[in-house]
């Protein structure tokens, strides 16, 4: 069975690490870039919703954690996660309470990890929506089911 | 409605007192002053909804308490109060602990209290989830079997084919006449029921059926 690859969106400032992070990932999962936070937004608007939404943290205009809290509300079951070239506490304890990531990597990245971890939130996101499609599916058949017994009754 | 239980895990005695007067009107609470003992109450209480852990203690840390917490009692929502604040602490909360809060001490009770109250809603929200999960499941197959038991009623009631009482011609589902012997040979799965082919009901009941049909007229 040929699986559909997880669509991943990664924003950062500066470019090469877009172009890094694509390159290193690109065999295993559909990515997405974006400089910017409005650029991100303006994306997942087009290309709808992602699995994953990894962010820098600095970035000028929108913080990642300013990103993700936007994330969060607009499409709460997309994972989020946070790569760093710091480790500044109001910005770690912001992290979990504001945005509940579900990593925090700091920079320079360790590949096989962030392969790891990518594929780890990429399975979950994807349980999470077969089990909302079982429920859809379950639904629809109950009410199937009952319409056709009440025609039955007849 | 029953009062969601916390778990609350501290080496010192005060801070215990401390959680335990403050929120003891609210939730039912269990103590713990260390990791070991946090692990038994986790593998003997069911239905927990939140842990909040400390993170410097002896033995066993918040964050590697809360990482167990997730393998052994996965449903169970997770927060971590500390008086140390170090980013590699925090960051083995989100990624070892994947924690819903971090609050530092000392906690303020209003920001403490409206976290607790977020983390067991949404352990109760998952937990219903979980519920309506099996239910609509449980339903799902209830109805299966009253659909089959309802389409085995209908089959035999149409393989209850009727026979002419007079001319033992037979009638079909397509509600054709045929005769007995013909169809039997087609047909060997069947039940009869007697009844009257409209043909011999004709020849034979003719001006009876007429006087029939007369008298009900007349009552009415």
């Amino acid at each position: 069975m040929s699986k559909k690859k997880g669509r991943v969106l990664y924003v950062d400032d500066e470019e090469i690490n877009l172009i890094n992070f694509r390159e290193t990932l690109r065999d295993d999962f559909e990515i997405f870039t974006a400089g910017s936070g409005h650029a991100a937004l303006a994306l997942l608007e087009r290309e709808g919703e992602m699995a994953l939404v990894v962010s820098d943290q600095r970035m000028p205009g929108m913080s990642g954690i300013e990103l993700l809290a936007m994330v969060r509300d607009l499409y709460p079951d997309t994972i989020r996660m946070i790569i760093s070239a710091y480790t500044e506490i109001n910005e770690l304890i912001e992290a979990i309470n504001k945005v509940e990531v579900y990593r925090y990597f700091v920079k320079p990245w360790q590949e096989d990890q962030l392969r790891l971890s990518i594929g780890n939130a990429v399975g979950s996101y994807a349980l999470g929506q077969e089990i909302k499609e079982f429920v859809d599916e379950g639904r629809r058949q109950l009410a199937e089911r009952r319409r056709n017994f009440e025609e039955n009754k007849k | 409605m029953k009062r969601a239980r916390l778990l609350f895990i501290d080496d010192e005695e005060i801070n215990r007192d401390n959680f335990q007067q403050t929120f003891a009107d609210e939730y039912e609470i269990l103590l713990a002053a260390s990791g070991e003992e946090a692990l038994e109450i986790m593998a003997r209480e069911d239905d927990l909804a939140l842990i909040l852990s400390d993170q410097r203690m002896p033995g066993l840390s918040g964050v590697e308490i809360l990482a167990r917490a997730r393998e052994v009692v996965p449903q169970t929502e997770r927060i971590m109060i500390t008086g140390y604040a170090d980013p590699d602490d925090i960051m083995a909360a989100i990624n070892q602990g994947q924690v819903y809060n971090y609050i530092l001490k000392p906690w303020a009770s209003g920001e403490l209290r409206i976290a607790i109250i977020q983390a067991v809603e949404r352990y109760q929200l998952k937990k219903e989830n979980r519920l309506l999960l099996s239910a609509l499941g449980k339903k799902n197959a209830e109805l299966e079997d009253l659909v089959r038991t309802r389409t085995q009623e209908l089959k035999n009631l149409q393989s209850m084919l009727p026979i002419c009482s007079y001319c033992r011609k037979i009638r079909d589902d397509k509600n054709a006449w045929h005769e007995l012997e013909a169809y039997l040979r087609r047909h060997n799965d069947i039940f009869f029921t007697h009844g009257i082919c409209p043909q011999c009901y004709e020849n034979v009941m003719g001006e009876l059926s007429d006087l029939g049909q007369g008298k009900k007229t007349d009552q009415k």
